[in-house]
């Protein structure tokens, strides 16, 4: 008989040590879990009944006894809900918007242009992990802009948006942020060393 | 890295709420005041409570406060935030007033980190325009925060448990797995990508999806919070006295969190809501990890939605439009009933 000391854990390690060792057995195999906490008892007896394991109990002092013997999972899980979809496929890859506009030249041409981009970026067959916007990069997810809400509907696909904390006080943002998450400057050194390629318009 | 909130607790977010049948029971006796002005009271378990002021103005107001459900003290403070500001949405108003409710250790834990937490909040407030006036600090730890909140509604236009219609499709507006993913991250069981779009999801405020209902004259609606899918759809179904079916294939969950259920990774609150919910559910030929995931304790989740079955397009187009890529039919009001659920 295989003993699961699960003395000390918490919920759900319990259910997950016991599930790694009925993965590991035969049928027929007995198996005795213990366990040394009244919800982490009633959670293991929950799903070994929801799952036609039939088992036995005692208790002595705090330490709770399960034993049961492994058959078949009386309903298996289904082939087609193991790997749901993920929202988009991510790139290793952060955008960084360090100004409003893309490209140096013309500024007009340059705010045209980054528009243009940013109603792009959902169109890619690879979303970038995160978006980082500093100095004023930050207009851009200006409340009712369209690149705010085209921001927001990226946000929508699993992309973090993040905004400089210190850029967003000093063109005064605050309370006019359609989209992104404040930051601080050890944030955004942090992420722009590590190990992202980093992606600049 | 600032301060890890997620050290701090076992249990955050909504899966710390006191289960739902233990409440109930200790409710039940609390004297009640009448008042022809109260629109919506604790007796259908609603969201928030709602008083009328004048023809063309009832107050929706509502407090939801718990202990940190991520690691990072801002971002806590933007989750609490829009899940305070979601039971606004839920009935179908429009949040402008707030106060902070606090609780924090602050011997333990850096005070930048409570910094962080009230700026969080504040920036999704702004987001909601919602003005947070003021609060209330109390040191205690684990910390715990949220938000009272008063919106506006009409009337005559308040979206409620209990106005589900037979016939109403049901939609769902955010994936589930939000707990699960979170107990994952605890143990280091879950990529980047999926905490982030957990994070992102919470972060997210049911805004639009408010505003889309009252376009498209739904009625019955709520946000899916620590009671589960299964626990709130049953609140409804009781406080509308219909019977409703899930078709649990198409409900949308989070990537990587079934995954994780199969590997056992299934919170305590999950099996709290199971116990609540397991006698009004006819579970049919479920397969167990879905189930466990239809219970799973969500921390500002979206909303579920009755839409009449001409609307059903319009609802889901707009919603998509507005970023709840993941929205869906996920059931239907069978017909009148005394709230049963049947899982497809």
């Amino acid at each position: 008989m295989r003993v699961i000391d699960c003395k000390g854990l918490i919920c759900p390690m319990p259910l997950i040590e016991t599930k790694k060792v009925i993965r590991e057995s035969k049928i027929g195999d007995e198996l005795l879990v213990e366990v040394d906490n009244e919800t982490s008892f009633n959670n293991l007896s929950h799903f070994l009944n929801d799952n036609g394991l039939t088992f036995e109990h005692s208790k002595e002092g705090i330490i709770y006894r399960i034993k049961f013997i492994v058959k078949e999972l009386q309903i298996k899980p289904q082939e087609n809900k193991v790997d749901s979809k993920p929202l988009a496929n991510h790139g290793n890859y952060i955008i960084v918007f360090s100004s409003n506009s893309m490209g140096s030249g013309d500024d007009d041409l340059g705010k045209l242009l980054m528009k243009g981009y940013i109603n792009t970026i959902d169109q890619l067959e690879t979303l970038p992990q995160e978006i980082i916007c500093y100095n004023s990069g930050v207009t851009l997810a200006t409340k009712g802009s369209d690149s705010g809400k085209s921001l927001k509907r990226i946000e929508g696909l699993g992309v973090k948006i993040s905004v400089c904390g210190t850029c967003v006080d000093f063109f005064g943002l605050k309370d006019n942020l359609e989209v992104g998450t404040i930051t601080n400057m050890l944030y955004i050194a942090g992420k722009l060393a590590g190990d992202s390629r980093i992606v600049k318009p | 890295m600032s301060f890890d909130l997620l050290t701090t607790v076992e249990n955050g977010g909504c899966s710390a709420k006191i289960p739902a049948a233990i409440l109930e029971k200790t409710l039940l006796n609390l004297v009640r005041v009448k008042d022809p002005n109260i629109l919506v009271d604790i007796d259908t378990h609603d969201d928030a409570g709602v008083y009328r002021i004048n023809d063309d103005l009832a107050l929706i107001f509502t407090t939801d406060f718990f202990p940190p459900i991520c690691s990072d003290p801002y971002e806590f403070g933007e989750i609490a935030a829009a899940n305070s500001l979601s039971d606004v949405y839920a009935m179908g108003g429009e949040p402008f007033l707030a106060l902070n409710i606090a609780m924090f250790p602050a011997a333990i834990i850096p005070m930048e980190a409570y910094v962080q937490i009230l700026e969080g909040a504040a920036s999704v407030s702004a987001k909601a325009n919602t003005i947070v006036i003021g609060g209330h600090t109390i040191d205690d730890n684990p910390p715990k925060f949220g938000l009272a909140v008063i919106g506006r509604v009409h009337p005559t236009k308040v979206i409620t448990n209990s106005g589900l219609r037979p016939g109403d499709r049901l939609i769902l507006t955010k994936p589930l797995g939000i707990g699960i993913i979170i107990a994952g991250k605890k143990l280091n069981m879950v990529s980047q990508n999926a905490y982030n779009e957990a994070l992102m999801w919470m972060k997210t405020l049911n805004k639009e999806g408010a505003t889309i209902m009252q376009e498209n004259y739904v009625t019955g609606a709520t946000d899916i919070t620590g009671f589960g899918l299964l626990g709130h759809a049953l609140k409804m179904a009781r406080a509308s006295k219909v019977d409703i079916r899930i078709n649990t294939n198409d409900v949308p969950i989070i990537q990587e969190s079934y995954q994780l259920v199969d590997n056992g990774c299934i919170p305590c609150a999950a099996f709290k809501n199971l116990e609540y919910i397991e006698s009004s559910v006819n579970f049919g030929k479920c397969d167990y990890n879905l189930k466990m995931m239809l219970t799973d304790a969500q921390t500002s989740g979206g909303l579920l939605m009755g839409v009449q079955p001409d609307k059903v397009d319009s609802v889901l187009n707009s919603l998509i439009k507005s970023g709840f890529s993941y929205s869906k039919v996920i059931g239907e009001v069978i017909g009148a009933g005394e709230g049963n659920i049947v899982l497809n």
